[in-house]
């Protein structure tokens, strides 16, 4: 094949996934490449969502584009840092560079992660995206940064957390068979898990044990001075720790029927963090290990009690303590009896 | 829905999903002062192609998932307003472009 030529939009996009799938190396690479261009070509945007991006196993690839405060669907943009090139004058790229590096080394270091699919994708940031944009996101093939309007939010790519939290939705996503709906008690689970990772990534990246994490999501993010933090894992809806509009329930008790997946995601927040604090030292020892390793016995529609089950039974295999501790922190938020 | 380009209509774009979803939705709304000619033809060619039977209806994912955003189209002439609400890919197409126009072109103020 012409590397980096290809038109050979003949063969349709999933013949070229197809081959790909049977094929190694560079040229899996090539016809992946290949069948992406193909389908954008032909509009299907919904080739965004799949695992094309895919690079060689064990090989961390990260490429950040500048969006020059444009804002298109998908997201356009100029490439300003690829892989192992040197720093840029641009601040929000270097974060966004440095951000899903490290989460990457703690999926790969950590858990033997393969980066997001697990299959080598790589990992693709747009920064300057819109003017004074109030976001940042994954959806479902890169990460999108605003810069904030300074009013809100800050620029969305200092906060390691927040990568780590949106790159998760990717690792849930490619790890949950069917990936967990995002309604309902699944979508505050999915919720839930991008935030016990995010907390993970950054406590993995100061060294950070259990009892000196500060366990807040978000934290620095917010504009306003007295706004610590969007959420805490720690006292889910105490609004001193964080900010006027968080409402989140740490217990069962506050369960909202129908609810936001963002604000019922505090009960497993805060079932994740008496687990951890309960098996003490770092998260990322045995209670990351537990948590990532109930992904994959979850459903798209599973419920908060299934998600007590599978990390128990995780937790069961590491040993007695570690079940004792796990059992006990979903009973604590009344998830079980 | 008579659709003129007049300050009476006014079309704005609600949409919550990403990181920042607690803080709540986004507004974007466009300024016809501030469109091309041609810009402004299209976006009245494509709200006058909505078709009747989506203004109040909610057009959800059947599974959503994290990466999901939610809409809601607002089209007003003056007292009268209409929505429709959707989730990313879901509902007609000419509500997804309108959608992409306004946040192609849309201001938040």
């Amino acid at each position: 094949m012409d590397r980096h030529h290809c038109t050979c939009f003949i063969v349709p996009s999933k013949v070229l996934r197809h081959l790909a799938e049977k094929s190694e190396g560079q040229d899996r690479l090539d016809l992946l490449d290949c069948a992406l261009q193909s389908e954008y070509l032909r509009g299907h945007r919904s080739a965004r969502g799949m695992s094309l991006f895919a690079n060689v196993a064990g090989e961390k690839r990260r490429t950040v584009y500048d969006c020059r405060n444009t804002r298109t669907t998908p997201p356009k943009g100029s490439l300003v840092r690829g892989e192992g090139s040197a720093p840029v004058a641009d601040t929000a790229v270097n974060q966004a560079y440095d951000a899903s590096g490290t989460t990457y080394d703690f999926y790969s270091k950590v858990l033997g992660r393969n980066s997001i699919d697990n299959r080598g994708m790589r990992l693709d940031s747009y920064v300057h995206y819109g003017k004074k944009f109030n976001n940042a996101f994954w959806d479902g093939a890169e990460m999108v940064y605003g810069d904030g309007d300074n009013k809100l939010f800050r620029g969305f790519t200092q906060a390691l957390d927040v990568v780590a939290h949106e790159l998760t939705h990717g690792v849930t996503q490619f790890s949950t068979p069917g990936g967990l709906d995002y309604i309902d008690q699944s979508g505050a689970l999915n919720e839930s898990f991008s935030d016990v990772f995010g907390s993970i990534v950054k406590q993995w990246s100061l060294k950070q044990g259990v009892a000196k994490a500060d366990w807040l999501i978000g934290a620095g993010l917010m504009a306003q001075p007295t706004w610590k933090a969007l959420r805490s894992m720690k006292a889910p809806g105490n609004k001193a720790a964080t900010w006027p509009g968080d409402d989140q329930p740490s217990t069962m008790d506050g369960f909202v029927v129908g609810g936001d997946v963002h604000t019922n995601s505090g009960i497993p927040n805060h079932a994740f963090y008496l687990a951890a604090m309960a098996l003490g030292g770092n998260s990322w020892d045995a209670a990351a290990r537990i948590w990532y390793g109930a992904l994959p016995h979850l459903h798209a529609n599973a419920t908060f009690v299934d998600a007590a089950n599978a990390t128990i039974s995780v937790a069961a295999g590491l040993g007695k303590t570690q079940k004792a501790a796990v059992t006990k922190a979903w009973k604590s938020v009344k998830v079980l009896k | 829905m008579e659709i003129r380009q007049s300050p009476e209509i006014t079309v704005i774009l609600e949409t919550v999903g990403g990181f920042a979803a607690p803080t709540g939705p986004e507004l974007l709304t466009v300024d016809w002062s501030r469109l091309m000619p041609a810009e402004a033809e299209i976006l009245r060619r494509d709200l006058a192609a909505i078709p009747d039977t989506a203004w109040g209806a909610a057009f959800r994912a059947p599974h959503p998932r994290s990466s999901d955003f939610h809409h809601r189209l607002r089209v007003g002439a003056g007292v009268l307003e209409r929505f429709v609400a959707f989730d990313s890919g879901q509902g007609p197409d000419v509500v997804r472009r309108v959608a992409e126009f306004v946040m192609d072109h849309g201001s938040p103020d």
